[in-house]
């Protein structure tokens, strides 16, 4: 087992560290995932590879595993983040867009329509290459629709009109905002992928809205008008009386609303007890007990596993 | 999200000269806020296959817009290589059988 790191890397156990550096980036060049994707037997060899570079690559860490003081598995690499594992996915991202199909006669249309391939232009003339861009946009922004002035990467400064009820990872796109073109080509565009901020009291759910709202004892045992906040401002929500932590009611088309649809407001109850239990609670409490007990647990009987 | 100051100690070999310029020249996209630029996952994971690619595999950086380039290309044709597969496996099987002998002429 003791040459076993030096095959891994096709070098002697008498290379320099200059060779196994040379031999490693070797391999790196032809085995790295990213460049090979989808390929796991080359995954597993890289994997074999860069283990036995972190050990025989370092002279320390040589002279022990020589010794034998440490074995060809003593030391774990770090899983990493490859950025195949982002890119190889189903997800929108903003590194695409680069494959063309215009060279494949008819099915190359079709394939171009398919995908969303831009269309080529004449011979000579390129399009401009698309700038890619992130951006982070406000929960209220996202959900009612604004304006947002940003600095591009070429420091000129955009307004740009974020669309009401725009979603994370969708893709706003300014056309003619990206690399200029070439030959009289067209500019590229501006592709900006949107990243909807939390909100601390809404949260998004599709186009529904869910709200959770604290409710007093006796707000949530005898019902009532109470005032819930939603995106466009408070409305006035009749709680039905006694009703429990966890129900939750609609306010129809208090949601997102897009140009097409309508969201609800989804408002889950939550009772609060007072901060502190006086002895006219208490009181109130024991006597009401004796006269009134109930279950809220019967279906829990006999769940547990004995 | 990671800042722009996370973003380059989470990664060996990133600077701030260089994500400056890589940011520039487009090969890394960039959050914009009002607090400056922040990276997401992905950006994270090619900022650190660049850094991969110049150091430990001595690309040229004047060739490493072409390597990326042809990278996303790759991605590209895999994503749309996955959209074409399962639009033929959605397909009854009479379809699927047309299609494979029309792949396999043997």
């Amino acid at each position: 087992m003791q040459d076993s790191l030096y095959k891994t890397l096709g070098v002697s156990k008498t290379a320099t560290q200059s060779d196994i550096k040379k031999a490693y980036r070797k391999l790196m060049k032809e085995l790295h995932p990213d460049l090979n994707p989808g390929d796991s037997k080359a995954e597993t060899r890289f994997k074999k590879v860069t283990a036995a570079n972190d050990i025989i690559g370092d002279e320390e860490k040589r002279k022990r595993y020589d010794a034998g003081e440490i074995d060809a598995t003593g030391n774990e690499t770090p899983q990493q983040q490859y950025y195949r594992q982002y890119a190889d996915g189903r997800g929108q991202n903003p590194y695409q867009g680069q494959a063309g199909y215009q060279d494949a006669g008819d099915m190359g249309d079709i394939f171009s329509q398919m995908f969303n391939r831009r269309q080529g232009g004449a011979q000579q003339a390129f399009k401009g290459q698309d700038r890619r861009y992130n951006m982070s946009v406000a929960f209220m922004d996202a959900a009612l629709g604004g304006k947002k002035q940003v600095t591009m990467a070429d420091g000129a400064s955009l307004n740009i009109s974020i669309p009401k009820g725009i979603e994370s990872g969708k893709t706003i796109r300014l056309k003619g905002k990206g690399e200029p073109g070439h030959n009289g080509g067209p500019a590229g565009d501006a592709l900006i992928q949107v990243e909807v901020e939390n909100h601390p009291v809404f949260t998004r759910n599709g186009l529904d809205i869910e709200v959770t709202l604290p409710l007093t004892l006796y707000e949530a045992a005898l019902g009532g008008k109470v005032s819930v906040p939603t995106i466009k401002g408070n409305v006035g929500l009749n709680i039905p009386a006694g009703s429990s932590t966890g129900k939750v009611l609609r306010l129809k088309g208090r949601g997102i609303e897009t140009a097409r649809k309508k969201g609800d407001q989804l408002v889950k109850i939550s009772i609060q007890m007072p901060e502190n239990i006086d002895a006219d609670l208490k009181a109130f409490m024991e006597s009401w007990q004796k006269d009134h007990p109930y279950d809220p647990r019967k279906s829990m009987k006999g769940a547990a596993h004995v | 999200m990671f800042s722009e100051r996370e973003t380059i100690s989470l990664i060996p070999g990133l600077s701030e000269a260089r994500l400056q310029a890589w940011v520039e020249r487009g090969w890394v996209a960039t959050v914009i806020t009002e607090k400056g630029r922040i990276f997401g996952d992905i950006d994270v994971a090619r900022l650190r296959l660049i850094c991969t690619l110049r150091d430990e595999m001595e690309v040229d950086q004047d060739l490493l817009p072409t390597v990326m380039r042809l990278l996303d290309q790759v991605y590209d044709l895999r994503r749309d290589l996955r959209t074409t597969w399962s639009a033929i496996a959605a397909e009854p099987e009479n379809i699927r059988d047309r299609i494979a002998a029309r792949l396999d002429p043997a």
